[in-house]
């Protein structure tokens, strides 16, 4: 099959509305038997060929778009009540989505089109169809509705609201100030509450001068009384209901005028055409991908239970010895190992996509951004098919597309600097990306002034980011992080040049969300790059198992950079805080004891006077290191998490079961890291100084 | 060469918003304007990005499930509206259209959106810009 991706997205999408048009098409039918059908079903399908037809003339589906236009105007017929559904009129409208089918198999096979199926079908929906009732003309305008709402009515919310004073049903207006925080989740539960026993016809939005809330005037008919209706809503606030139409005169007996046509129609008068073919056309499956979460939980407990046959397996080993049974019992454990191995990297490609996707945007942003501020630049994208998991390429579009802009702001310079420079007066930007084993690697290179270290270091000290006394002390490195640091660069300022106001502060909070890591090097005059290092899923983790006065915690792999063995000697302590030196560089120390269980630390530091080891962790460009006692294995973990009542214990990501039914915490090292540098400034400023003596 | 201007694009097809969104930059791209593009797939999600920012340009799809595009282009309006508003549909009754054109929307395109449909109406920004 050679279609390319565009297509596939068409068949994918289009598959997919037809499905909703027959499931629609089916509800509709039914409640026609009954005798009434909701209008707001009628409106639904309406929507659904509305989108059919926008997509097919958008790819040129010529056939498609006839037909599914032909099937919008009728249905919008229908909605606006100019039609009425008879059994023949609903035969042909199954006939269209059977038609549909066939059409997105041509399409997909590209096969030459039969149109003569379609005109067929067309002909039947503009055959003639029984008269419908007259639209009586009774007033929207004589409503009392704001002429704002009157205005910003479609012509079929205007016909709701006429049928629905035609047959009496009462009319409301909702006021309902919302909250900017949750105004979609409010407005989704009042418009559920008062669809429980009426019609939502029309949201009207507005705001007010506070600027905090979202106003919705929700005009509605009902039948119920408007206490009950001001109970149902009565949990998200008080909210004004007003009588809309004049006032209730009309009994609301006289509904029954509208008399449903009864089921009189032989119950399987479904059109023989409706037996024909629905195969589904696309290959692709949309997937949530919280039930991919879910799967890979399974396989975790999966996991579990291998480590619980392996350990019996062993046991029996050791009791009967390697024969017999244990023998053949040891080889279905490893079969089934590599069996779960293999489900394992198999739901993991299901979340895997390639980074190009998002390179493709960045390239826009590279267009857009070089345009604005008169800059040349020329992109080169490399590594565009390494894979990263879904999740983490959502959320890494936003930093990514900061540095982009970063380096095209402030990395490169204008075409006549550079060309007094003597470098091409297009600058050049690099994206690149490359796995290197767990992890996925994405460099951000311009080749331009390079960062420029005394105007870093004035802006820190005008910004109080590191003082007087320190700043001499600080490494290159130390200097070129010090840009990620909150404050260093103002709103004002990145608001000029890329106009969303946020600094690299939240570049690296971003990508220490994602578990990753950011680097910066520099050199003046010839460029700078930024490094991401980023872990290839979430979904399942490594960890590294270790004991700490005497509790037993879970560490991502993805944080450490190394486990190394310590002397006492090697710790030394700075301005009151306990340092590790290790080759040259002093890095904080963190005892979790003292984190967790503050009250018996002074019994429980039994890596004193001992060797003990020191995982060296990360966040972004910070390190720190983290004392322990053991280590005891490597794991892949699946994060369960702690629920809400334990779910705000800072330092912890969550909860994690061992084989033996041992469940232990799992460590957030961001948290903890950022604990102990950002406690407070004053230590922050230490720590600077502290890695500067390095 | 002027700074790009924020743009939204409402349409819960996203192809229909890749498609929109392609239009719009070569459309721009002929008139020497360029934007920042956002997208939102529902009404709902149009009314939070335009709480977010001041759009200068807004094309709406005129049906969508939770909201019509009459709704959404009038609290742009509510909001201190901005350059352009443009309603899309894929069929457009004339009642519709005057609303729209009542409600101060530029334009009341056809779908599928074409770049000489919406450089028509962008026409004339270029000046003000």
């Amino acid at each position: 099959m050679t279609l390319d991706r565009s297509h596939r997205e068409f068949l994918a999408e289009a598959a997919e509305i037809v499905d909703h048009l027959s499931a629609g098409l089916v509800a509709i039918d039914a409640e026609r038997k009954k005798g009434a059908i909701a209008p707001g079903r009628l409106n639904e399908v309406f929507r659904h060929a509305h989108s059919l037809k926008g997509l097919a003339g958008m790819f040129g589906v010529e056939p498609m778009s006839r037909l599914a236009h032909q099937l919008e105007t009728f249905l919008d017929e229908l909605r606006l009540g100019r039609v009425t559904l008879d059994d023949r009129l609903m035969g042909a409208l199954y006939a269209c989505t059977d038609v549909f089918s066939r059409l997105l198999a041509d399409v997909k096979a590209e096969k030459p089109i039969d149109a003569a199926a379609i005109t067929a079908v067309v002909q039947r929906l503009e055959g003639p169809s029984p008269p419908a009732a007259e639209p009586a003309q009774v007033g929207v305008r004589s409503l009392h509705l704001p002429p704002e709402a009157l205005s910003a009515l479609t012509e079929y919310e205007e016909h709701r609201l006429t049928e629905n004073l035609k047959s009496g049903t009462p009319l409301y207006k909702l006021h309902a100030p919302l909250p900017l925080a949750s105004f979609e989740k409010d407005l989704a539960a009042i418009t559920a509450a008062i669809q429980a026993d009426g019609e939502v016809i029309t949201t009207l939005p507005s705001t007010d001068d506070s600027g905090t809330n979202i106003i919705f005037d929700v005009v509605f008919a009902s039948k119920a009384p408007v206490a009950a209706l001001r109970d149902r809503v009565a949990d998200l606030g008080e909210f004004p209901i007003e009588r809309v139409d004049r006032g209730g005169g009309t009994p609301a007996a006289s509904a029954s005028t509208t008399a449903p046509r009864e089921a009189s129609v032989a119950v399987g008068a479904a059109d023989e055409e409706g037996a024909t073919t629905l195969r589904q056309v696309s290959d692709t499956v949309r997937v949530d991908i919280r039930k991919l979460d879910e799967l890979m939980g399974i396989v975790g407990e999966l996991v579990l239970a291998r480590g619980g046959l392996a350990r019996v397996t062993a046991e029996l080993k050791q009791t009967i010895g390697y024969q017999g049974l244990a023998v053949d019992l040891h080889r279905l454990v490893r079969t089934l190992e590599r069996r779960i191995v293999d489900l394992q990297s198999a739901i993991m490609q299901v979340r895997m996509v390639p980074l190009g996707q998002v390179f493709e945007r960045m390239a826009r942003t590279v267009q857009r951004a070089a345009t604005s501020l008169g800059k040349e630049v020329t992109l080169e994208l490399s590594g565009e098919e390494t894979e990263l998991d879904k999740l983490i390429v959502e959320d890494l579009v936003d930093p990514l597309m900061h540095l982009v802009r970063n380096a095209i702001d402030h990395g490169l310079e204008a075409p006549e600097a550079r060309q007094a420079a003597g470098k091409p007066r297009a600058g050049r930007l690099e994206l690149r990306a490359y796995p290197r084993g767990n992890h996925v690697i994405i460099d951000v290179t311009d080749d331009g002034r390079g960062i420029d270290e005394v105007a870093v270091k004035r802006t820190a000290l005008e910004r109080g980011i590191v003082d007087d006394d320190h700043i001499g002390q600080l490494s290159r490195r130390d200097v070129w992080n010090l840009i990620f640091q909150p404050g260093f660069s103002t709103r004002k300022e990145v608001s000029e040049t890329s106009g969303r106001g946020v600094g690299l502060d939240v570049v690296k909070t971003n990508v220490s969300r994602m578990s990753g890591l950011i680097d910066v090097e520099s050199t003046a005059g010839k460029g700078t790059r930024f490094t991401i290092t980023l872990p290839i899923t979430l979904a399942i983790i490594q960890a590294v198992i270790i004991r700490t006065a005497q509790r037993v915690y879970a560490l991502p792999l993805a944080s450490v950079l190394e486990i190394v063995a310590v002397q006492v000697r090697d710790l030394c302590s700075v301005e009151g805080r306990e340092m590790l030196q290790l080759r040259g560089q002093t890095m904080p120390v963190l005892r979790l004891d003292r984190v967790f269980h503050p009250s018996d630390a002074g019994t429980a530091s039994a890596g004193d006077g001992t060797v003990g080891y020191a995982a060296v962790v990360g966040l972004a460009q910070h390190r720190a290191v983290i004392l322990l006692d053991d280590v005891l294995g490597q794991q892949d973990i699946v994060i369960k998490s702690l629920g809400a009542y334990l779910g705000q214990v800072k330092g912890v990501a969550g909860a994690t079961h061992l084989g033996d039914h041992e469940t232990i915490l799992v460590l957030d090292v961001a948290a903890l890291v950022q604990e102990l540098l950002h406690g407070d400034d004053r230590r922050v400023r230490g720590i600077a100084a502290a890695t500067a003596g390095a | 060469m002027t700074a790009p201007l924020p743009a939204l694009i409402v349409d819960d097809s996203p192809a229909a918003r890749a498609l929109a969104r392609s239009a719009l930059e070569a459309a721009a791209d002929a008139l020497g304007l360029s934007f920042e593009v956002e997208e939102a797939g529902s009404g709902m999600e149009a009314l939070r990005a335009l709480t977010a920012e001041t759009q200068a340009l807004v094309i709406v799809d005129l049906h969508m499930p939770d909201m019509t595009g009459l709704e959404v282009l009038s609290f742009w309006r509510k909001r201190g509206g901005g350059a352009r508003a443009v309603i899309v549909s894929t069929d457009v009754s004339p009642r519709d259209r005057e609303k729209a054109l009542e409600l101060g929307a530029h334009a009341l395109l056809e779908k599928p959106v074409t770049v000489a449909a919406l450089t028509e109406v962008l026409r004339g920004l270029e000046a003000t810009g």
